[in-house]
């Protein structure tokens, strides 16, 4: 049975924070966050007939996923030519002053991780999705995941200079 | 002290997602302007470099051919000449002596 529009906004509604959350940690920028978001929800409803509603959640987190490495190369590209910050809209307007400086820094340590094990890390935080499920959408083994977040959480601890509580 | 989990606050979705996305399902199909704006800016501007560079090449070719010709110059031995008339023919004798032959119409009265 083909996807209804009905399913389609249900499964936005439900997926649109946790993906939007997962993406900003990637682009500190809300319209890049929304286009993606946006992007995989065109591209899903374009090929509904052949898509089951109750995939949606797994189809929605793998094209979100490919669309953001995607994304994050090309700016990796160019990013000799990028704009001065001044002019760059990098903020959330949700964050305040203090969340201003804990994301500078966490921008900035995550910039210095691996984008496997970033991509992992991120996941695991924001997907809301079974490790195996969430090894599924990358296409690893449940085992090489938990390693990439494992190296993750011990770097990112290093680089922000926190106790041991994982996330 | 900081711990990990308070860098990764929950943040809030900007309002209208939703309705954005409806807009665009329903509304014309996006054109990826930007990309065949890009695509087109590369090509011109390897045009213009063409164009810039091709004279300075033509000139560094031309001035590279006329070095070559002055060099091509120098190097080449004048003809050879006896009272300034080029022989005829040349003939190695007995004695293996090198003979020039003259056509004697070349030579004037003066020359005789």
């Amino acid at each position: 049975m083909p996807l209804s529009a009905d399913e389609l906004e249900s499964g936005y509604r439900r997926l649109e924070k946790p993906l939007y959350n997962y993406l900003f940690r990637w682009f500190w920028d809300a319209a890049v966050c929304e286009d993606l978001i946006h992007d995989a929800f065109e591209r899903i409803w374009k090929r509904r007939a052949g898509i089951d509603g109750k995939r949606i959640d797994a189809l929605v987190w793998t094209a979100v996923i490919n669309l953001a490495r995607s994304r994050h190369r090309h700016l990796q590209r160019w990013k000799w030519v990028a704009l001065p910050r001044s002019l760059v809209s990098s903020a959330n307007p949700e964050t305040g002053a203090l969340g201003d400086e804990r994301e500078q820094s966490l921008r900035q340590a995550l910039s210095r991780l691996p984008g496997k094990a970033r991509e992992a890390l991120l996941l695991e935080l924001h997907a809301g999705m079974s490790r195996s499920e969430i090894a599924r959408c990358l296409g690893i083994p449940e085992g090489t995941l938990a390693s990439r977040k494992h190296a993750a959480i011990v770097r990112l601890q290093s680089l922000l200079e926190v106790n041991d509580d994982t996330p | 002290m900081t711990r990990l989990e308070d860098y990764f606050s929950e943040l809030e979705p900007p309002h209208g997602g939703l309705e954005r996305l409806r807009d665009r399902l329903d509304g014309p199909p996006r054109r990826h302007l930007p990309r065949t704006a890009m695509a087109f800016s590369v090509a011109a501007m390897a045009i213009v470099a063409g164009l810039l560079s091709w004279p300075g090449t033509v000139d560094r070719e031309r001035k590279l051919l006329a070095e070559m010709e002055a060099i091509l110059m120098e190097a080449r031995t004048p003809a050879l000449a006896i009272d300034g008339h080029e022989p005829t023919e040349l003939q190695l004798d007995h004695a293996r002596a090198l003979v020039y032959w003259l056509d004697p119409k070349s030579l004037t009265a003066v020359d005789h």
